[in-house]
């Protein structure tokens, strides 16, 4: 099944990839920023949030945003 | 019908974005441009180098050989440079359904924060009250010029305007440690910012803005939280920025110009109280470096400060008393001898 990923991380990432069908939001965080806290990011399906069990469908959009990115002076 | 006005700003924004890639092009064909006139230069080397050999003239040979080298290296770094451009992914331009699905999730999400002004062709976005470490910052107004869009990747299509400033004591152009000049320092966020935009991700761009004003990264702000009220002079209370304040080593205090001084045989900074006039010599010196004199008991510095820890008045003093003692013994060794001397005389006759 193929979504649209976008994550506003340091590389801005963008693009569609394959994902297994049925897995949720929540199971999508976890595999995609591993290591990280879901409350310390917006996560968005279509532009809007979602329920953590919410079962990604083909052509999704998923944003994940962090809460938290440091400013400095280049 | 009248257009609907988000359909107005809508098109705008695809304009600019097409433009932001017009810009790219424009960028490669200056690259491209300079390939060319460094292959030319190279073409004339070309030329000079076999003439020079032709007419036996072996010495000026040896010097367009190394200007033939410095050109190749301009050459290559003009080749890689193009290649970049050349090479770049361009984004691909949203259509304007997306992009007027972008506008209206902004506004259902920005309630009635949200602002899109026709004439000026601006979007901006008010945020929440942001305080960082406790201290209140106020409001922001993030403002999108659609109109500088196509510029992004040399210049900030966009603005943060203090709503309800509270600029750093030392600098008012600061209303936020990240924010000097209403211009974003975006760090960890530029990258992002600029995929967002060139995407036309608005909710993400006005998303990723908030975010950087919500943290404060203590390593790169134009003003340190901790000095947002300025530094204090420890002796006076002057406030002002780090920069004019001077660390006294002795006493391990903050002092303005005014309070603080450097010593003239060690050279370190330090305040008013940690050093005094030499009564010598009337330079300032600091206390380390003050030498008492063993006699009078002054304190002075140690250029003034004679061999044996005395001053200059105490040790020519002592050297007048020495002299005079010295004297006085001379003129007592003196006097049996000539008191013999008289004898010897008075018996002769």
């Amino acid at each position: 099944m193929r979504i649209m990923y976008i994550n506003n991380d340091a590389s801005g990432f963008a693009d569609f990839i394959n994902i297994a069908e049925g897995t949720t939001i929540n199971q999508f965080f976890a595999i995609k920023m591993q290591g990280c806290e879901a409350g310390d990011y917006l996560i968005r399906v279509n532009r809007q949030h979602v329920n953590r069990d919410y079962i990604l469908q083909e052509g999704d959009r998923v944003t994940i945003t962090a809460r938290k990115i440091e400013g400095a002076i280049s | 019908m009248s257009k609907d006005p988000r359909l107005k700003i809508t098109d705008s924004i695809r304009d600019a974005l097409i433009g932001s890639n017009i810009n790219d092009d424009l960028e490669l064909i200056g690259q491209l441009r300079r390939f060319v006139d460094s292959l030319k230069t190279i073409e004339k080397l070309v030329s000079k180098f076999s003439k020079a050999y032709d007419n036996d003239c072996y010495l000026a040979a040896e010097k367009i050989r190394t200007q033939t080298g410095r050109d190749f290296d301009t050459l290559s770094h003009t080749v890689n440079q193009a290649k970049i451009v050349a090479q770049q992914n361009r984004p691909e331009i949203p259509d304007i359904k997306t992009i007027f699905e972008e506008i209206a999730n902004l506004a259902s999400e920005a309630d009635n924060n949200l602002t899109i002004d026709y004439a000026k062709n601006t979007i901006s976005i008010d945020t929440e009250p942001i305080e960082l470490d406790e201290l209140y910052l106020g409001k922001f107004c993030i403002v999108l010029n659609i109109s500088e869009l196509p510029k992004m990747n040399s210049l900030s299509p966009y603005s943060i305007i203090a709503l309800d400033p509270n600029p750093a004591a030392t600098n008012e152009d600061v209303t936020h440690p990240h924010v000097s000049c209403e211009k974003l320092c975006e760090g960890d966020g530029t990258v992002p910012i600029r995929k967002a935009l060139s995407q036309g991700r608005l909710a993400d761009f006005f998303t990723i803005i908030q975010s950087i004003l919500k943290t404060y990264n203590p390593d790169s702000p134009y003003v340190d939280l901790d000095e947002w009220d300025g530094v204090a002079c420890y002796d006076c209370g002057y406030t002002t920025n780090r920069d004019n304040i001077f660390y006294c080593e002795l006493c391990s205090n903050d002092y303005c110009q005014e309070c603080s001084s450097y010593c003239r045989i060690c050279d370190e900074t330090t305040c008013l109280g940690c050093g005094g006039e030499c009564p010598s010599c009337g330079e300032f010196i600091c206390k380390n470096c003050l030498t008492e004199c063993q006699i009078c008991k002054t304190q002075m510095c140690k250029g003034c400060i004679e061999e044996g820890d005395l001053c200059l008045e105490c040790k020519t003093e002592l050297e007048d008393l020495e002299n005079i003692e010295n004297e006085e013994q001379d003129n007592e060794t003196c006097q049996p001898v000539v008191a013999k001397i008289q004898v010897i005389c008075i018996i002769s006759l």
